[in-house]
């Protein structure tokens, strides 16, 4: 007995120092099942990143080769006022739409939560606009929206409103473009969900005796326990939240109308590189993003530390 | 503290109907265990009275007050978990604070209240770890501390031992015991374990399919069992039953054609089939000359200070023996058997226990 408990923890203390045969064997075989994803990481991600990076720094006008210029690129966007206009834009159309987009998923979450009967209908119902072009999602919103015969402004006539002109008014378009963001939520509700169904019923049904008031349970249990799911959720959605592309393209066309309201940045790319075949331009503003994006994200992952919790995390 | 009283609860579940019309009442103070085998229901009456689940017909009352439709939080009662269900993201600390908390006490007294529970239940070191970095029994003393710290009316326990180790459960419920002991407390604790339910109970329920069988002491289930359903299931090994014959002068004669004495009331009743209910501690070996069965042992468990003999009779009737650990009885061995009729249990034609023999 004394000499297994020694032979326990010397292999506790010490793990071995090379893979025997059957290691050997089933590391080769994970690395095989790993390639296709590592080349089509390495074809379709890595190399086109350096690549941008490479064009960043030359002038590039997709017909003859590209030319190196340095920083020209960088120097050009700090005094671009559309790289700016649509920077602000983006940022702000990002810090709103991002958290009521959560809000409103959880809320969903948190109902189809409680539903018993029909439950994957629903779930269905919920991702189904997922699977519909967002160019027609957002042409349908502006049908809704359209000033004068859009059934949103005839609604809100009717009930002693005076509706903007959501696509027209230069105050109403960014947050129309935000309304249209919104829409649809299914990924989201469906991680959320995901999460929620994830909660111990034992340690949901504690917190029932321990307070009565559903609100304490929502902020002190349930989304602490599904914080790894508002992480997740949130740094999907400022991702994506700054590369908005099609909603401003729909509403605002490539000069962001009206008055540069709808203006985003990856419009100002798109229109670098596709209107006026500035491709070291566009290929600048989008290492300017990704680098933007991922410090973002690592400040995010950072302060995640102390309001995520794991369900392993001991500490 | 308070008592509990169940008028007429029934529970179903779509079509079907897991408990059908309980009648209990629970004094101030008392340990009542429910037991029962699996899917008797015993664990849903006690969330029904937690307030965890919904009751259809009836009503329940804690401490005089009617609580059927109350939210589980106004009910005045506190849970421990089979599976602890402490909420991991927080520490021991803060799981016994959580309640309190909530409930708007100041942080001063909500540190004596968990610190004075903390020391109650020797966790106090324990309090600045999460649930991940304690053992299983540690979880399950901060669970306890967490129902006690808010001083509830009634303390409900749902099977809280069942998935500690043996050693750790004999631990824990002596440690419940002392609990009890100390707070005088209103306790309802459900298990499985005839052992638990025995060593902890003011008072044990058994149900079966929904229904209460029996309500009395330990000693009352043991000795005197209401039906065939309670003689069955409590004490281990099972009671052994045996079924009898009312013979002339009120004796019963066994399947094997001996006769025993049998209780005073059925004198009247010969010819009729009763069931003899003997424990396996009344039954013992004897010389050959003075057995009243006789048969092959087919298992012996050996315990130490005590084996259980498996004895099949040549009718193949099967009978538990308990005998002392020296009894060197193998498997094959041919043992002749005695009948101690004291604690005797007889049970008529509808398995209702009829009195002592």
């Amino acid at each position: 007995m004394a000499i297994l408990a020694k032979e326990n923890t010397a292999g506790a203390s010490s793990p071995p120092r090379r893979l025997g045969l059957a290691g050997r064997g089933e590391a080769r075989a994970g690395f095989l099942f790993a390639l296709p994803w590592m080349v089509g990481l390495t074809v379709f991600t890595i190399i086109p990143l350096l690549l941008t990076f490479y064009i960043a720094q030359t002038k590039f006008q997709i017909v003859g080769p590209p030319k190196y210029v340095g920083l020209a690129n960088y120097a050009a966007m700090w005094i671009d006022p559309a790289m700016w206009t649509s920077a602000r834009n983006t940022m702000f159309f990002a810090v709103v739409s991002v958290p009521i987009k959560l809000v409103i998923a959880l809320g969903l979450a948190l109902l189809l939560n409680r539903v018993t009967a029909l439950s994957g209908f629903y779930r269905t119902v919920f991702y189904l606009p997922f699977l519909m072009p967002a160019v027609a999602g957002s042409i349908v919103f502006m049908l809704l929206l359209t000033p004068d015969a859009g059934p949103v402004n005839i609604a809100l006539k009717a009930l002693g409103f005076s509706p903007p002109d959501w696509l027209l008014d230069p105050k109403a378009a960014l947050w129309t473009i935000i309304l249209l963001s919104l829409w649809p939520l299914g990924v989201e509700t469906l991680v959320f969900l995901g999460g929620l169904q994830n909660i111990p019923q034992d340690v949901s049904e504690a917190a029932d005796l321990d307070s009565p008031r559903g609100w304490h349970k929502l902020v002190w249990i349930t989304i602490p326990l599904i914080s790894p799911m508002i992480l997740f959720n949130l740094v999907i959605g400022i991702i994506y939240s700054f590369q908005v592309f099609t909603q401003a393209l729909v509403v605002g066309g490539t000069t962001g109308k009206p008055a540069e309201a709808t203006l985003m940045y990856m419009v100002v790319l798109y229109r670098a590189a596709f209107r006026y075949f500035n491709v070291g331009y566009a290929a600048a503003m989008a290492t300017v993003l990704f680098v933007g994006v991922l410090l973002l994200t690592l400040l995010i992952f950072r302060t995640a530390r102390s309001w995520v919790h794991y369900e392993g995390d001991s500490r | 503290m308070g008592a509990v009283q169940l008028t007429g609860v029934r529970k179903l579940f779509g079509a079907l109907e897991v408990i059908k019309g309980v009648d209990l009442s629970i004094a101030d103070g008392e340990l009542v265990v429910f037991v029962g085998p699996s899917g008797c229901g015993k664990s849903t009456l006690l969330r029904m009275i937690a307030g965890l689940e919904d009751v259809d017909y009836g009503d329940i009352r804690i401490a005089g007050a009617d609580v059927t439709e109350l939210a589980p939080a106004r009910r005045g009662v506190a849970m421990v978990f089979q599976n602890y269900a402490l909420y991991p993201h927080m520490t021991a600390y803060d799981n016994l604070a959580y309640g309190l908390r909530r409930a708007g006490m100041a942080r001063a007294e909500v540190d004596v209240r968990v610190r004075d529970t903390a020391a109650l239940l020797q966790i106090t070191e324990l309090l600045p770890r999460r649930p991940k970095a304690m053992s299983g029994g540690q979880r399950q003393r901060v669970a306890i501390g967490r129902a006690i710290v808010r001083k509830p009316e009634v303390f409900l326990f749902d099977e809280p031992l069942s998935n500690l180790d043996a050693a750790l459960r004999v631990e824990m419920r002596s440690q419940i015991a002392r609990l009890h002991q100390e707070l005088q407390a209103t306790m309802i604790f459900v298990t499985h374990d005839q052992v638990e339910a025995m060593t902890l109970a003011d008072r044990i329920v058994v149900l079966n399919a929904g229904r209460v069988e029996q309500v009395g002491t330990p000693r009352e289930v043991y000795h005197n069992p209401a039906n065939l359903f309670v003689a069955g299931f409590i004490g281990s090994p099972a009671m052994n039953l045996l079924p009898a014959t009312v013979g002339q002068g009120g004796r019963l004669t066994l399947a094997w054609g001996t006769a025993v004495a049998g209780p005073a009331g059925i004198s009247g009743m010969a010819g009729q089939s009763l069931t003899l209910g003997l424990r396996p501690d009344r039954l013992s070996l004897v010389p050959q000359a003075q057995a009243q069965a006789s048969g092959q042992v087919t298992l012996a468990e050996h315990l130490g200070d005590e084996s259980i003999l498996h004895v099949r009779l040549p009718i193949g009737q099967s009978l538990t023996v308990k005998v002392s650990g020296d009894v060197a009885a193998r498997l094959g061995d041919t043992v002749h058997l005695g009948f101690d009729m004291t604690h005797a249990a007889v049970f008529g034609a509808d398995g209702q226990a009829m009195r002592e023999a």
